[in-house]
């Protein structure tokens, strides 16, 4: 039940993140199923930007290995994957 | 003892390594060459094929943003009052008759032609040349023909591979990127899975890239102002083979016995 909540907190702080800070002037919005990487919607400055805040979410730096598309293609993904590692108190 | 195929062949003559990263084949070592090519061509299908020139305008490179990967990747020429680069790839050349194209059906392209790439400096390993010949097929269609492509050519490669008894991996690999967005582009590649390449390793324990499929989404096309009748932007690929490495991995895998019933 713990790790349904970080799941959902850290994926509702991702998509939060992505929409008003990574998309901010695009007029466009993504949802939690959004292929990110399939129609340029993360160039090669946003996707470290969006490297810089998961992993400061999760306290960790994410090697190179980690990042391919089976963990990054969609938000709902990213938070599974890295949720457990949340450290953002949810009480 | 076992001999050593590449080097029984330097012995015989057939192979010679210059001293600054060329190539001289005669005998088996070109007819397998050849055969190998050939044999390219023919997986390939009825395609457009070019010939392609050494050189290679620097405007043109800039253009397509080769110095941000590889500042210092493309060999400069001198002669008198003129002075020029060699081509790095021979896809750029393809790129360069398709600028401001309107296609009315998708662009298939072979071409082959010398290129030129200093690697980090050294060209010690074998197989790891300054000079080498390069045999590539460029796509440009709708984003789904060009996937589809890439897929099929990495099939043909895997069993081509096979079916002369060559080993190696098909892996997801990134090209370097310099600059401030480089780690950036070096990460979209790899999510994005634009470029594979078949690996082999060879017998001084180095393991050399025989081949590459790269998809391009809309880089060069969007820069070179290439369209295509009812696609809203077209994409491009690139599968390249780098032809002395494939000769020597097949020589040093498979054995100079093995090379004379494959072209014999």
């Amino acid at each position: 039940m713990t790790t349904l909540l970080h799941v959902s907190a850290f994926e509702a702080a991702l998509l939060r993140f992505i929409n008003t800070e990574l998309l901010l002037g695009s007029n466009r919005t993504i949802d939690v199923d959004s292929a990110l990487f399939e129609d340029g919607i993360i160039d090669s400055l946003k996707i470290l930007h969006l490297l810089a805040f998961i992993e400061s979410a999760i306290g960790r730096a994410i090697p190179d290995e980690e990042i391919v598309m089976k963990h990054f293609r969609t938000v709902r993904i990213m938070a599974e994957r890295f949720a457990g590692e949340h450290r953002v108190d949810e009480n | 003892m076992k001999t050593d195929p590449i080097e029984e062949l330097r012995r015989r003559g057939e192979i010679v390594f210059t001293a600054d990263g060329a190539l001289i084949v005669g005998g088996l070592p070109l007819k397998l060459l050849q055969w190998i090519d050939a044999q390219l061509l023919h997986l390939g299908g009825t395609v457009r094929e070019i010939q392609c020139s050494a050189l290679i305008e620097r405007d043109f490179l800039e253009h397509a943003n080769y110095f941000e990967s590889f500042p210092h990747g493309a060999t400069r020429v001198e002669a008198i009052q003129r002075s020029g680069l060699l081509a790095p790839a021979v896809c750029y050349h393809c790129f360069g008759i398709l600028t401001n194209a309107h296609l009315e059906t998708p662009a298939e392209i072979t071409c082959i032609g010398k290129c030129y790439r200093h690697e980090n400096g050294t060209t010690d390993a074998v197989g790891r040349l300054w000079e080498f010949t390069m045999r590539e097929f460029v796509f440009v269609a709708t984003p789904e023909v060009v996937q589809q492509r890439r897929r099929d050519w990495i099939e043909r490669a895997r069993n081509f591979a096979d079916s002369v008894g060559l080993k190696g991996k098909i892996e997801i690999a990134t090209d370097p990127f310099f600059g401030k967005t480089g780690r950036g582009r070096k990460l979209l590649q790899q999510i994005k899975e634009l470029k594979y390449e078949f690996s082999c390793p060879m017998p001084d324990g180095s393991k050399i890239a025989l081949a590459s499929f790269n998809l391009h989404e809309t880089f060069f096309t969007s820069r070179f102002g290439i369209t295509l009748a009812g696609a809203s932007a077209p994409h491009s690929a690139c599968v390249a083979f780098g032809l002395e490495r494939w000769m020597l991995a097949v020589l040093a895998q498979c054995g100079i016995e093995k090379a004379v019933q494959l072209c014999g």
